[in-house]
C-alpha cells in the first residue's frame, strides 16, 4: 500500500534544546498509528511538523507523494489537506458549532454558505451532535466540544488526520465518546496519526504503535507485540509507569 | 479619535510584527505621547511643528494631530494587548485549516480582540472628549473656550464652569452607558 505521509532526518531545535533529532518515518494510507511516549519527548513537535505549525530546520517531510518541506510549496493549501484535532479544542469562540463547522469550507475551501452548511449538519450529525448546532462552543461540554473540533477538521475532507493528546483535557467520563467518534472515522478508512495515552484505545483501534523518546522513535510494533513484548528498556520502563499496578515496586 | 483609531492599529501592527526599525520607532513615539501631559503635546504641535516644517496649520488642525496623535499612542497599546491576547491555540487552529495570514486576523483574531478591546477603547473615547477641552488653550473655539470666555464677560465663573461641567456630562454619561450596553451585547458568553 502507499505511503501517504513519508518523514525522512527530521531536525527542530527550540534554541538550545534539539527536540527532534533525525527522526524517520512513514505511514500507509488508512493506517492508524498510535505514538506514546513521554511529556517534552517531542511528539507534539513531531506532528506539528507534519502539518506546518512548526517549520522543521532540516530534514523532509512528504504528503501524498507532495514534499511539504520544499520552500516553494503553499503551505496554506497543504494545511487544509491535513485535519488536526488539539488537546485544548481551539474552537472558535464567537460563532456557533455549525458556524465552527463551516468556517474552513467556506473563507478556505471558497465554497457557498448554502453548500458549506449541508456538510457541516452532515459532518455534525456523524459526531452524534446534530442537536447542537447553534450551541455555542462555551456551552457545549468538554466531550462534545471536541467532537465539534473533530467534525470541523473533517468537514475539510482531509487526506491525513493528525490528534495531538485529543483526550488529555477530558474528564474520565467524557474521554470514551471522543474515541468512539475516532474509531468510527478509523473504521471509515481515514489515515490517522494519533498522540495519546489512551493505551485501550491504541491497543483496539491501533494498527502500529510507535513509542517516542528523547527525540527519535525508538520503537514500535503492531498493538500486540508492542504492549506484550516491547523490546526496547526505555520502552518497557514507559509502559510499566503509565499502567499502575499497585505496590509492584514502579520506579 | 478616527485618526487616533488607525493611528492605533497601524502602531499595534506593525510593533506585533516586530519589524525593525519601525518597531523601535514607534515604540518611542507611543512613550512620548504617554508619558507627558496632553498640555504640553497640545502646544508643542502647534507652536514647535511650524518651526520645524515651515507648515503652520490653523489651531482647529494642529488641535486634532496632537489629539490624533495621542490617542493613537494610547490605542496602539490598546490594540496589541488586545490581539496579543488571543490565545495562540485559535491562530493553531486557523492556520490548520489552511487559513492565510489575512483571513486569519480578519476572521478568527481580530473579532475576538474587538470583543477585548472595546471597554479600554470606549473609556478613551470618552477621555478624549473630556481632553477636547484642553484644545482651548489654543484658542479652538470649543465648549471650553466660550465657557471661559463667557465667565470673563460675565464674572459668574462658578456658574459658567458648573454648566459647562453639566453639558460635558450630558455629552459623556450616555457615551459610557452605551459602551456598556455594548459591551455586554458582545461579550463571547
Amino acid at each position: 500500500m502507499q505511503n501517504i505521509v513519508v518523514v525522512k532526518n527530521l531536525h527542530k531545535s527550540f534554541g538550545e534544546l534539539h527536540v527532534l533529532q533525525g527522526v524517520n518515518m512513514e505511514v500507509k494510507k488508512q493506517e492508524v498509528v498510535v505514538i506514546l511516549g513521554p511529556s517534552g519527548s517531542g511528539k507534539s513537535t513531531f506532528l506539528r511538523c507534519i502539518n506546518l505549525l512548526a517549520h522543521p530546520d532540516e530534514g523532509h517531510v512528504w504528503v501524498d507523494g507532495e514534499e511539504i518541506t520544499d520552500p516553494n510549496v503553499d503551505v496554506a493549501r497543504i494545511r487544509s489537506t491535513i485535519g488536526m484535532v488539539f488537546q485544548q479544542f481551539n474552537l472558535f469562540p464567537h460563532m456557533d458549532a455549525i458556524g465552527n463547522v463551516m468556517e474552513g469550507l467556506v473563507t478556505v475551501l471558497g465554497k457557498s454558505k448554502d453548500e458549506a452548511r449541508e456538510i457541516a449538519i452532515g459532518e455534525l450529525k456523524k459526531v452524534g451532535l446534530s442537536d447542537k448546532l447553534s450551541a455555542s462552543p462555551g456551552n457545549l461540554s468538554g466531550g462534545q466540544q471536541q467532537r465539534l473540533a473533530i467534525a470541523r477538521a473533517l468537514a475539510m475532507k482531509p487526506k491525513v488526520m493528525l490528534f495531538d493528546e485529543p483526550t488529555s483535557a477530558l474528564d474520565p467520563e467524557l474521554i470514551a465518546e471522543v474515541l468512539d467518534a475516532m474509531k468510527n472515522m478509523a473504521d471509515e478508512g481515514m489515515t490517522m496519526l494519533v498522540v495519546t495515552h489512551e493505551l485501550d484505545f491504541a491497543r483496539r483501534v491501533g494498527q502500529r504503535i510507535c513509542m517516542f523518546s528523547e527525540g527519535q522513535f525508538i520503537e514500535e510494533g503492531n498493538p500486540e507485540e508492542f504492549f506484550a513484548r516491547p523490546k526496547i528498556a526505555r520502552t518497557r520502563k514507559f509502559l510499566r509507569q503509565i499502567t499502575w499496578e499497585p505496590d509492584s515496586g514502579n520506579s | 479619535m478616527f485618526m487616533g483609531v488607525l493611528i492605533g492599529l497601524l502602531v499595534a501592527i506593525v510593533r506585533i510584527n516586530g519589524k525593525q526599525p519601525w518597531s523601535t520607532v514607534l515604540a518611542s513615539y507611543t512613550e512620548f505621547f504617554r508619558t507627558t501631559p496632553i498640555l504640553t503635546q497640545l502646544i508643542w504641535v502647534f507652536f514647535a511643528l511650524p518651526l520645524l516644517s515651515g507648515f503652520t496649520p490653523s489651531s482647529i488642525a494642529s488641535a486634532c494631530t496632537a489629539l490624533s496623535l495621542n490617542m493613537g499612542a494610547f490605542l496602539g497599546e490598546v490594540f496589541r494587548a488586545g490581539i496579543t491576547s488571543v490565545p495562540e491555540g485559535q491562530r493553531d487552529a486557523a492556520q490548520a485549516l489552511g487559513m492565510e495570514a489575512d483571513q486569519m486576523y480578519r476572521r478568527i483574531v481580530l473579532p475576538q480582540a474587538v470583543r477585548i478591546v472595546i471597554p479600554p477603547v470606549t473609556t478613551y473615547w470618552v477621555s478624549l472628549f473630556k481632553d477636547t477641552s484642553v484644545v482651548s488653550v489654543v484658542a479652538v473655539s470649543e465648549m471650553m473656550f466660550r465657557a471661559r470666555y463667557a465667565a470673563t464677560q460675565t464674572f459668574l465663573y462658578i456658574e459658567m464652569f458648573t454648566i459647562v461641567g453639566v453639558m460635558y456630562i450630558l455629552f459623556t454619561w450616555p457615551q459610557a452607558r452605551l459602551s456598556d450596553l455594548l459591551y455586554e451585547r458582545l461579550r463571547v458568553k
